[in-house]
This record gives structure tokens, C-alpha cells and sequence, in this order.
């Protein structure tokens, strides 16, 4: 674990994305307490450009787009979270048993394939318009969406882990499935599944995004990025600062996300950090 | 038969199952009886997958393992001599056949009784680098026998470790390093602390040397022995060759393609072999002398695939005496002096005096 910090920060994409995403997190969580209402709407003020009291401007009914950039950070990273948690639970959880058990992957695995043979974009708008839009279901959408993805990942590592020997040694030792798979399988697999987890953040933070763009996310007036996005469409050429700010909010975290994952990913991956033994 | 403190649980509970043919009451001190023991590996053969093949990794094994005693078990590689030691630990289920531990049968009993079986019997793995799970501290490695079957806890369990790590003579106070802090010599004989933490009655050792080199073999080869000693074990002693188990057996089993071909006690393996193929495995063995100029047997051709292993006896594609008799009817094990079983129809060493060689 030391080893696994001291070694992602000597790498400079990984300070560098991290550092982003600190930020990031930072400013979303503080908003309340420095960022102006992003609600109060002032019609004398209406789609001023970046100036000392609108840093980034203003909208079409003058609500200040830093603060709404914010607070909508605040809902993207919630659900973005909050998605690749219930995501990596789910999965590692139903991988590691499909994974160890062939009854459980037999019956599991087929139907997750059928989850996964839809676009996770698609399935998410369906389970959204099925549940109605809100936080909690987008959450439960996305997840249910990425779901397989993650479960896969794991399945596969836990596939590996069981050949293993120090796995039947446990066998032959007597320690029973569930005790096998948590203390000799799990921790063996932990580092792909923080990997996927990373990738989920970023995948959910744009898919959250894009449903709000299509109106399928959280209502208005509540700023997010999505909605900020579609209602500067019709302003684009007259108000250009409207479209950027949200969308460079978007691009920035989503880039930050997975060259973090990617760092991550170098850093864990058994082939960079093993092979001098054996 | 030697004395176990830890009978009364095996015993308590478990049904005595009829043995079948001539075991009952033949020779008291039986461990373990294995009859018709089959593992066959089903894969996709065919066109598009369908239809399968069996690989016939164990085909029809019977044997005994006498209390006390190493059974030294040697056989070229696919020969399904691992098969077979991983069979008598129920650690992969048999497709027929049957296993019995003190007259229990192993492949009969519900997953929670063989569970309490298994502080009866222990292995010690081939690869001393992927037996050992890297993530657990030495210490937490020979202590999860007794975690797992609740024998002691707290101060009482970091002692019977350290005894067990001393016992094995690795140094207690590093029963917090891991594994990768330690040679592979060194990481055996923690697999070994492991096999033993249980006080077990039988041990089977899957090439638990042929990963270490020469000089550590013989070490680790006289841990076990020494440990056979002070506890009492016995053990099923897996090799891929002749040499290795020269020293720690008593008697030796020789497989070729899923068949045990040979069993006997092991200098007249060594002096008298009745196989074909125990003889030419006896002839590769090196000679440490520049003037012994004995003819080697050179097989020829490749081992045959047990997918589809020739009819009558396995051995015959490669056999120098082979017959026709020989692709016709199949061997069977049958003695041919004391203890000495082959499964040949024309044995090169013959019964009590006479020698051919």
C-alpha cells in the first residue's frame, strides 16, 4: 500500500490528475459556503460575460455560472460516487461468487451478458424513464448499467485466483467458500477493481451529464452540468462562455478520472510491479 | 497402527462403509484403500464444439497405503500422479471410485464432515512461491489451520506457531515477515509447518521438492523424514522421478497414462523391476561412475494421448516386448512376490528367485 502511493507519485499524471480532482471534490463540497445562490435570478444581469462579479459569467436569467458550475459539480460528484460504490459492490460481489462458483455463474453470468447486451447509455434512459427522474434513480440506473462491466472484471480475476495454489492450499486446509473468497480471493483482486472503479466515477460523471442534457436527469432549476449544456445550446454564438464553462468542467473531470485511473492502473498492474521474482 | 489424539472426532459420526473384494480385515493397519479410483476430464471435441472426449487423468486405480509408511509415487509428466494425490484429499471430485481413510469413505461424506477430515489429512504443495498466499504474514499462513478448525486462539495459537516454525527450523521471531522475504527452500518448510499445524495422520507431499534445487531437496527431504519420525505421519510421496524418492520411501508406486503399472517395496523396485516401464525410468537414472557402461533403455516415441490411450495395455506402443496379447487384454495388477504387484503380461523380474536380468 505505501509502495502503491510513494510509486503513483512519482508519476506526473498522476499528481497532476489528482491534484485536479482534489479540487475538484473541494470546491463541490465548499460551494455553500462561498458560492453566490445559484438560483437568485437577476434579469437586469442576464448573459454577462466574465467580469469581477460574474467570474464566469452569467446565464440567461443572470444566475451566476460559477456557482452553478459548483453546485452542479456537487450533484455530478455524488452521482458519480455514489455510482461506481453501489457499481463496485454490486459487481464484486456477484464476481466473486460467479467467479468461485459454477452453479452461480451459469444462472448470473447469462443474465448479466443479456444486461450488457444493451449500451449502458440506452439502459440507463430506460431505467431513468422507468423510475422518473431523480438523484436516487439515476443512481440505481447508472449502477445497474455498469454493473456487469464491473462484475466481469472481477468474475475473470476471481477465475484466476482460484487455480492458485495458496486457494487450494485453503481447501485442503478446510477453509470454507465464503472465507476463501474474502481473505485469499479478494485481497488478491483488489487492484483491478479499484482500477474499474475510477473508470465508473468518470463514465457516470458524463453519463450523468448526457441525461440531464436529455432532460432525464435531476429537475431544474437545479444546476448541472447537463442541463447547463442544453439551455446554453440556443445561446451558443451570443453567450459562448454559458456552453464552456459547464463543458470544461465536464472535460477536465472526466480527463482527470482517467488519467487517474490509468496512473492507477500502471501502478498496480501485476506485470509493471512483479515479474523479478518467479 | 500408531496412536492419534485426534480419532475421537474423525470416528464420532461416520458410518462404516462396506469395503469391497478382499480388503476387510486383510491387513490391520491400512490408512488409506483406494478402489477403482477414476478421474476423467471432460473437453469439447469435434466440430463446432460439440461432443466431448474424456482426458483419462486417473483410470482405474486401486492401492493401500499402509499407517506409518511412505508411499513414494513417481510418473512422467500427464502421467496423473497429482491427479491422484489431489484425489485422496478430495480436493477435486472423482468421477468414480472410492477413497477410504481408516475405512471411511472420503468421496461419501457430506462437505462439513470432510471438513473435520481434513485436519486427518494435509499436502504439501509442488511450488513453494504460489502456495503461500503474499499478502499473509508467515505466521498468519501456519496459523490458519488452527483459525479455520478453532483449536486455539490469542496468545496460545502465536505459540503453537512459533513451535511449529521451530519445528520445521525456520526462525520464530520472523513469523511476521512474508513470504517473499524468504528463500524457496524456506517458504517449503513453511508449507510444511502448515501440513502439520493440524497434527494430521497422512500427508501427501505433491513434488514438494522438484521445484527446489539439489541441495535443498535432500534437506527438506530429511525435514520430512524427521517429521515422519516425531509424529508418526505417513505419507504419499509425489515425484516425476525415481531418484527422489529412493531415499524417503518405503515402497513405490510407479503410473504411466492414468494406470498404476508398478508397486513395490522400493529396493526391489530398484534391484528387480517386473515393469517394462519401470525399468526404463530406472535405466535414465544417472550413474555416478565414468566406467559403468550399463545399456540404457531409450524409449521410443512420444507418451500416448489420454484422450485416446491405445487399447489392452498403455504401454505396449512403446514396450520392447510388447505382444500381440498385449493390445488385446489389458493387465491387471496382480502380485508377483511379497507385496511386489505389476501390471504386466510378461514381468521382467519373475516371482521369488529366478532373475532375468
Amino acid at each position: 500500500m505505501r509502495t502503491t502511493v510513494a510509486g503513483l507519485m512519482r508519476r506526473p499524471l498522476a499528481v497532476v490528475s489528482l491534484a485536479v480532482l482534489v479540487a475538484v471534490v473541494l470546491a463541490a463540497v465548499t460551494a455553500p459556503l462561498w458560492a453566490a445562490d445559484p438560483n437568485r435570478i437577476n434579469v437586469a444581469q442576464r448573459l454577462v460575460g466574465p467580469s469581477a462579479s460574474h467570474l464566469l459569467g452569467t446565464d440567461n436569467f443572470g444566475r451566476d455560472i460559477l456557482s452553478r458550475v459548483v453546485t452542479g459539480g456537487r450533484i455530478s460528484m455524488l452521482i458519480g460516487a455514489s455510482v461506481s460504490l453501489v457499481a463496485l459492490l454490486l459487481g464484486t460481489v456477484s464476481g466473486l461468487l460467479a467467479g468461485y462458483y459454477r452453479a452461480v455463474d451459469r444462472t448470473l453470468s447469462r443474465f448479466l451478458d443479456g444486461l450488457m447486451a444493451f449500451p449502458s447509455f440506452l439502459l440507463a434512459i430506460a431505467l431513468v424513464g422507468a423510475l422518473g427522474p431523480s438523484v436516487r434513480s439515476e443512481i440505481l440506473a447508472l449502477s445497474i448499467a455498469y454493473w456487469p462491466r464491473i462484475m466481469r472484471v472481477v468474475r475473470s480475476s476471481t477465475m484466476q485466483l482460484r487455480e492458485e495454489q495458496y486457494v487450494e492450499a485453503a481447501r485442503a486446509v478446510g477453509v470454507r467458500g465464503p472465507s476463501i473468497l474474502l481473505r485469499h480471493v479478494l485481497p488478491n483482486a483488489m487492484a483491478p477493481i479499484i482500477i474499474q472503479g475510477t473508470f465508473v466515477f468518470a463514465e457516470a460523471v458524463l453519463l450523468d451529464a448526457s441525461l440531464s442534457f436529455l432532460g432525464l436527469g435531476v429537475a431544474p432549476p437545479a444546476p448541472t452540468w447537463g442541463n447547463m449544456l442544453a439551455d446554453s445550446r440556443t445561446y451558443l454564438s451570443l453567450a459562448p462562455w454559458f456552453s464552456i464553462f459547464p463543458g470544461l468542467a465536464i472535460v477536465v473531470t472526466v480527463l482527470a478520472l482517467n488519467m487517474f485511473g490509468d496512473a492507477l492502473r500502471d501502478q498496480l498492474d501485476p506485470h509493471s510491479t512483479r515479474g523479478s521474482v518467479g | 497402527m500408531q496412536i492419534d489424539q485426534d480419532s475421537v472426532a474423525v470416528q464420532e459420526g461416520l458410518k462404516i462403509i462396506d469395503k469391497p473384494e478382499t480388503a476387510q480385515g486383510e491387513q490391520p493397519d491400512h490408512l488409506l484403500d483406494v478402489y477403482g479410483l477414476r478421474k476423467y476430464f471432460p473437453i469439447r471435441d469435434g466440430k463446432l464444439g460439440r461432443g466431448t472426449v474424456n482426458v483419462r487423468a486417473v483410470d482405474d486405480v486401486s492401492f493401500s497405503i499402509f499407517a506409518g509408511e511412505t508411499l513414494g509415487l513417481v510418473g512422467e509428466s500427464g502421467s496423473g500422479k497429482s491427479t491422484l494425490g489431489r484425489l485422496l484429499v478430495r480436493l477435486m471430485p472423482e468421477t468414480s471410485g472410492q477413497v477410504l481413510f481408516e475405512g471411511q469413505d472420503l468421496m461419501s461424506l457430506p462437505e462439513r464432515k470432510m471438513r473435520d477430515m481434513r485436519r486427518q489429512m494435509q499436502v504439501v504443495f509442488q511450488d513453494p512461491f504460489g502456495s503461500l498466499n503474499p499478502r499473509f504474514t508467515i505466521g498468519e499462513i501456519v496459523g490458519e489451520p488452527l483459525r479455520v478448525h478453532r483449536i486455539s486462539r490469542g496468545k496460545e495459537r502465536a505459540a503453537r506457531v512459533s513451535e511449529l516454525l521451530e519445528l520445521v527450523g525456520l526462525d520464530p521471531s520472523r513469523k511476521d515477515r512474508y513470504p517473499h522475504e524468504f528463500s524457496g527452500g524456506q517458504r517449503q518448510r513453511v508449507g510444511i509447518a502448515r501440513a502439520i499445524a493440524l497434527n494430521p495422520k497422512f500427508i501427501v507431499a505433491d513434488e514438494a521438492v522438484s521445484a527446489l534445487d539439489v541441495s535443498v531437496q535432500s534437506q527438506v527431504i530429511n525435514l520430512l523424514m524427521d517429521l515422519q519420525r516425531e509424529l508418526g505421519l505417513t505419507y504419499l510421496f509425489i515425484a516425476h522421478g525415481l531418484d527422489v524418492v529412493r531415499h524417503i520411501s518405503d515402497r513405490v508406486a510407479v503410473m504411466y497414462l492414468g494406470k498404476l503399472v508398478e508397486i513395490a517395496p522400493a529396493e526391489r523396485i530398484f534391484t528387480t523391476p517386473a515393469h517394462h516401464y519401470t525399468s526404463a525410468l530406472l535405466s535414465a537414472l544417472p550413474v555416478p561412475d565414468p566406467h559403468n557402461n550399463r545399456e540404457r533403455i531409450v524409449l521410443q516415441g512420444e507418451v500416448p494421448s489420454p484422450t485416446n490411450p491405445p487399447s489392452g495395455c498403455r504401454f505396449r506402443t512403446r514396450c520392447v516386448r510388447a505382444e500381440e496379447l498385449c493390445s488385446k487384454e489389458e493387465p491387471i495388477l496382480h502380485s508377483i512376490g511379497e507385496n511386489h504387484e505389476v501390471a504386466c503380461h510378461f514381468p521382467l523380474a519373475q516371482p521369488a528367485t529366478s532373475e532375468m536380468r
